[in-house]
């Protein structure tokens, strides 16, 4: 059916448009105009062109907070995403009571980030920490780290926290997407002689496989929005080892007080999240993005 | 019914009434016509915490018309993000603690700070401080930019007296003895020094100091404004005086992962034997460390073009916001924390004030008078490189120092901060 008004789908359209115009849209042109300033935050602005630009791919501190944030995404992936979608599979196995575990998996995706990051701090303590504690108390002293403060170590034992806590939310989607599938697919499985192991990884994950790549794709931008657990564990330390892009963002803009620098790094992050998202979205279609309906 | 119905209406209606009427009435901070001064700050303790609620009273007392909100954010955070973020907001800060130099002059630069000349000079300050407090708070001849308020040795060697006597150790005069004072610190089987550089300052600081000493005083400030590099033989041969205190193992393991305050607390528990921290601790230590038998000595001396002497130290004072429609009010205020009663206070909360005859009728700790004497009577006092200089040289340095004494390469450290210096340029 055709509308009467030739402007009735763009009026239709407009409050959405208007609000992503200004939430989204505004923000980011304003933001690509000031990476091209020389500004304090209230000096007098100077046009310095692309300069920022040119700085920010010679910027060493900046190109290894992209290596650190790739690395975390790797990490991410098998601690918070392969790991979650296990402990999915584990609370759905038939037979089992899984309501305690199923909650206990969730509470940490609860609990305020900087309070995890606190906390998690003193079980990575040198002296008084659990891990190393534990570690000695069984004759493993030579096992014993400090492990925010070697650069070898400092970025696994934060990824560790952040599986921590988000494996749980994962596997609250993919349980959900595993009670969707009809139990008669389950049960032509078992009738065969599948192993609940089998039916697992050769049933239920390939039905929930659009669900696992909205978790991919979530993981990966998250990866990119992460500061909290960072800034309040390592602060981006030692000697960069943890330093992601928000981070040094951070120190650019609040401590050297150059926006139009930060400007610039934030600027060619939005451009990477963007392409990274449009490098998701291609192979997702070439490898047959047709979703399997049940 | 219907009339029971009507009651049981009013009598809620009146309930929620009088429940936002006391809710807002409770809520309100101050009346329309009365003026409300901010005063913005890091936290430097409980007790000095404790005394800017006491002053924030008698101002109070005094002016009835007007009320005072103090602001404390974590120290950390006021300095990066916090103070920026203030300054910005719309209820931005009438006054705010801020350290002398380029930070300060940087304020000034952005149309953040009032010049404060007038009212220094006024009946409120008269004879309150000496001209000498004023340097490095003024831009070029310009004005006076801050009230001065107390003068911060950055860094000292804070030792457990109770360790080193039960080893038969001295106070080290030269870096030679020091390094042999740790070795039996170390032979004792507890850690020589224990330091919190997970935000890098601490011991940047003490690097800083150490370079000053080595390179001399105006090659160190070249270096840290990015005029000469920070990769030169003698930098070398600063940097490595730290090296071998990382080497030797003379430094907790943890030194880059454990935050300043936490350092602070094993060092208060008596889980080593030297902490090198400012003048700040002993605020700490008013309230945490009772019963703890320390003392402090200078960074001894090395060799090198320096003065070994010399003091690393930087004044602080509260700087009042250009933009504030209540500037004289501030001063008000500010009047208070630098008269006689306050600073009473700040030398009995363990710090050292800057105005005349600070410690006068006041039962202050020795290390405290101690202190500030070491600060007004030092040859030369040296400001830190984050405090005094190029901020961002300072951080590309401070990468280095972190990198050094977590056992790193002391050339391959230095280069990489040279090399980062040059891309600032």
């Amino acid at each position: 059916m055709k509308p009467d008004r030739v402007w009735t789908p763009y009026l239709l359209v407009a409050p959405a448009f208007l609000v992503f115009a200004f939430v989204v849209l505004l923000p980011a042109l304003l933001n690509t105009g000031l990476s091209l300033v020389d500004w304090s935050g209230t000096n007098q602005m100077v046009f310095v062109g692309i300069d920022n630009f040119t700085r920010a791919f010679r910027d060493d501190i900046y190109l290894t907070a992209y290596r650190n944030t790739f690395g975390y995404i790797g990490l991410t992936l098998i601690l918070e995403v392969a790991v979650g979608l296990i402990m999915a599979g584990v609370v759905t196995m038939p037979g089992r009571k899984t309501a305690f575990y199923r909650v206990a998996f969730f509470v940490p995706v609860m609990l305020p980030m900087v309070v995890i990051a606190v906390l998690w701090s003193f079980v990575y303590s040198d002296d008084i920490g659990l891990i190393n504690t534990g570690l000695r108390g069984a004759g493993l002293d030579g096992l014993a780290q400090v492990w925010l403060g070697n650069p070898a170590t400092a970025l696994i034992a934060v990824s560790v926290v952040s599986g921590w806590i988000y494996a749980g939310f994962y596997m609250a989607i993919f349980y959900a997407a595993l009670q969707r599938i009809p139990t008669n697919v389950l049960e032509a499985a078992m009738l065969d002689g599948a192993s609940p192991w089998r039916i697992f990884f050769s049933v239920k994950v390939p039905m929930i496989r659009p669900m696992i790549e909205i978790a991919v794709l979530l993981c990966v931008t998250g990866a990119f929005q992460s500061f909290d657990l960072f800034y309040v564990m390592t602060n981006g330390g030692p000697d960069h080892a943890t330093e992601i892009v928000t981070t040094y963002l951070v120190e650019v803009v609040f401590r050297f007080n150059n926006l139009g620098y930060g400007a610039a790094l934030a600027t060619i992050m939005t451009v990477v999240v963007l392409v990274l998202g449009l490098i998701f979205s291609r192979i997702r279609s070439k490898v047959g993005g047709v979703d399997v309906e049940y | 019914m219907a009339i029971r119905n009507i009651r049981k209406m009013a009598v809620a209606a009146a309930a929620i009434g009088v429940t936002v009427v006391l809710t807002v009435s409770g809520c309100a901070p101050a009346s329309n016509s009365d003026v409300v001064i901010r005063i913005a700050m890091g936290a430097s303790g409980d007790a000095v915490d404790s005394n800017f609620d006491t002053l924030k009273d008698q101002y109070e007392t005094l002016y009835p018309d007007r009320k005072v909100e103090i602001i404390v954010q974590e120290d950390d955070v006021y300095q990066t993000t916090g103070l920026s973020t203030l300054l910005s907001s719309r209820e931005a800060p009438d006054a705010y603690f801020e350290w002398s130099g380029p930070r300060m002059r940087n304020h000034v630069a952005d149309g953040d700070g009032a010049d404060l000349s007038e009212y220094l000079a006024g009946d409120a300050f008269a004879g309150r401080f000496d001209e000498g407090a004023f340097t490095g708070m003024d831009v070029d001849g310009s004005g006076i930019y801050m009230v001065p308020w107390t003068g911060d040795v950055t860094d000292v060697i804070w030792y457990n007296k109770t360790i080193f006597k039960d080893l038969g150790l001295e106070v080290p005069q030269t870096w030679d003895e020091f390094m042999a004072v740790c070795a039996a610190i170390k032979k004792s089987g507890v850690t020589p020094i224990v330091e919190g550089n997970k935000d890098q300052w601490t011991v940047g600081n003490w690097a800083s100091h150490i370079s000053s000493r080595v390179i001399g005083e105006d090659v160190y400030a070249d270096t840290m404004n990015g005029d000469a590099p920070m990769n030169s033989p003698a930098m070398v041969e600063a940097m490595t005086y730290l090296a071998d205190i990382a080497s030797n193992g003379y430094i907790n393991d943890s030194v880059n992962a454990l935050p300043d305050d936490e350092a602070n607390t094993q060092f208060f528990l008596g889980r080593a034997a030297m902490i090198v921290i400012g003048s700040w601790l002993m605020a700490d230590a008013v309230t945490d460390a009772e019963g703890l038998d320390f003392g402090y000595f200078n960074t001894p001396a090395l060799d090198g073009a320096g003065d070994q002497a010399s003091v690393l130290g930087i004044s602080t004072g509260f700087m009042v916001n250009a933009k504030s429609s209540h500037i004289a009010e501030t001063m008000d205020f500010l009047a208070l924390v630098a008269s006689a009663d306050g600073t009473k206070l700040w030398a009995q909360a363990g710090l050292a004030p800057m105005t005349v005859n600070p410690f006068d009728g006041v039962d202050a700790d020795e290390r405290t008078v101690s202190l500030a004497t070491l600060m007004s009577t030092a040859p030369t006092v040296v400001a830190p490189s984050d405090s005094g200089y190029n901020i961002e040289v300072a951080a590309a340095f401070y990468d280095a120092v972190a990198n050094i004494i977590g056992g790193g390469n002391v050339q391959d450290a230095l280069d990489t901060a040279q090399k980062r210096i040059e891309e600032i340029k």
